[in-house]
């Protein structure tokens, strides 16, 4: 298994090219108010409601440089999914500035894409289709991907008879083999890291996730897997009720945060 | 070029929802997807019924008449019911990863195309039954593809608003009864009824007239209205791409 250093082990010319990811000054507001209680703010609109709104991101900044891998860390409602569906494209902006470059891959869990009542291999052609895989890359890369989950044997099985274990195998598998398919140019991940499955998969997967941090993207994962954060970033920005309260080294940032909340 | 690749994977995402969502719907059934053939034509058998025990229809050749209107309006009411829910339906695949989000309504609509495909040959086989089925048949996917426009736009319209107002998915459900019973499905109009006159605004009308004219009477449709369709179907789905996509990124934070 490769080491933290070797991981971390990257060009440094790499890290003075311009950022892939390079958003200024964030910031998002969302409405909590729904259904009836929208229909009155709409009946009368000059009513300031100011309780229904939750500051989400306040002037967030945030860049990533091709190669470099930035974590995220804060604790829940802190705004990091946000920030990260903000530049994916799910969410949009109230205010602030967001420039990418390349193609863009938002990642949150791994049981999207899964049917209980179609076969295992059909789920995993859905998987493929979901990532843009054509139909005949798709059916190249099933041995691979069932091989790799361990389910040759269960291909033509509906997937409401697997176990769990064997369910997390299909999606997690069927997600990574399709994302080193697609090789995005920025990979957004929020809390996909913790893979599930049994100790030889997670090695396995494990593999895999360094084999993506390795290859080049500039990735800006959430988690609060904060061993994985320290072993696999170069930074960490600290989110805190939507802003930065400490960015920098993953040890000294991280370590500040455990202090803080610890 | 780049647009292509996307157009191409948007479609591509689109077939393969549909095509789940087409084999599960009868899922565990024992005649599985022979429910698309079978509903059709108990109803088409129980109007058919009504028409000739309780009130005689001059309608000619009304067997085809009733079926082509029927299936017409269900593949209408089906994509579009499909498509006020799909962006609801499919909430966990939209929030968990970047997808082409068009492919979403798009696949409600061709789910239905399917489905229309399997009542298409229960039509023609009704139709040979009666002695009622014309050449012109040939011609029914230059009508059908217009309309796969129009409801591709409505689709999209639908699925945007559907969105935002949870509500639709019930009021839509009465509006298409609604719009079911008021399109001459199985009855005819004449100039002097007010079913007319509110039929003159309803694109349903036109399409299934045109597709009646075309192929159960073997009458080519009027030039100016058709043409009135397919500009009318364009512009329904340019709409309905312009709602879409300048609504897509907020989508997230209502679903």
């Amino acid at each position: 298994m490769n080491t933290e250093s070797n991981v971390k082990q990257r060009e440094s010319s790499e890290h003075v090219t311009a950022p892939r990811i390079d958003a200024s000054a964030v910031s998002k507001r969302f409405r909590l108010a729904r259904g009836a209680r929208v229909l009155l703010h709409l009946l009368r609109p000059n009513r300031p409601n100011k309780s229904n709104l939750l500051q989400a991101l306040d002037g967030v900044d945030v860049s990533v440089r091709p190669g470099e891998v930035v974590g995220l860390i804060g604790k829940n409602g802190s705004g990091k999914s946000t920030l990260l569906k903000i530049i994916g494209g799910l969410y949009e902006k109230d205010r602030g500035d967001i420039r990418l470059s390349g193609r863009v891959l938002y990642l949150s869990g791994f049981s999207y894409g899964t049917n209980p009542y179609l076969t295992v291999r059909a789920n995993m052609s859905l998987i493929g289709t979901v990532f843009g895989l054509r139909r005949k890359e798709i059916k190249e890369k099933i041995p691979e991907i069932a091989a790799f989950a361990g389910l040759e044997d269960f291909l033509d099985v509906e997937a409401f008879k697997l176990s769990s274990g064997m369910t997390t195998r299909l999606n997690v598998s069927s997600t990574f083999f399709c994302m080193e398919h697609v090789k995005p140019d920025i990979l957004l991940l929020d809390e996909v890291l913790s893979t599930g499955g049994d100790i030889e998969f997670q090695g396995k997967t494990m593999k895999k996730v360094e084999n993506l941090v390795r290859g080049g993207a500039s990735i800006l994962v959430a988690s609060h897997d904060l061993q994985f954060i320290e072993r696999f970033c170069h930074r960490v920005i600290w989110l805190d009720r939507g802003r930065v309260v400490g960015s920098g080294p993953a040890r000294e940032t991280i370590a500040a945060y455990i202090k803080a909340y610890g | 070029m780049r647009h292509s690749t996307a157009l191409g994977r948007t479609m591509r995402l689109a077939f393969a929802l549909a095509e789940a969502r087409f084999w599960l719907r009868n899922a565990g059934s024992y005649i599985g997807i022979f429910w698309y053939v079978l509903e059709p034509l108990v109803f088409f058998l129980i109007l058919i019924f009504l028409q000739t025990n309780v009130g005689a229809s001059s309608i000619p050749e009304y067997p085809a008449y009733l079926l082509l209107g029927l299936i017409m309006v269900n593949f209408f009411i089906g994509a579009t019911t499909g498509a006020v829910r799909s962006m609801r339906d499919n909430n966990g695949l939209i929030q968990s990863v970047t997808v082409d989000t068009e492919a979403v309504p798009l696949s409600a609509v061709i789910q239905f195309i399917f489905s229309h495909a399997f009542e298409l040959v229960l039509f023609i086989i009704v139709a040979l039954l009666f002695h009622d089925l014309s050449w012109h048949i040939i011609w029914y996917p230059v009508i059908f593809s217009v309309y796969v426009v129009f409801v591709s736009g409505s689709a999209f319209i639908l699925a945007t608003l559907g969105v935002f107002i949870e509500d639709l998915f019930n009021i839509w459900a009465v509006a298409s009864r609604l719009l079911w019973l008021g399109t001459p499905i199985f009855y005819s109009l004449s100039p002097g009824n007010p079913l007319y006159v509110l039929n003159r605004f309803n694109p349903l009308y036109y399409f299934i007239t045109y597709g009646r004219d075309l192929v159960v009477y073997g009458v080519v449709p009027d030039p100016a209205g058709m043409v009135t369709l397919v500009f009318g179907s364009i512009a329904t789905l340019a709409v309905g791409v312009i709602l879409f996509s300048k609504n897509k990124r907020k989508f997230g934070e209502f679903l």
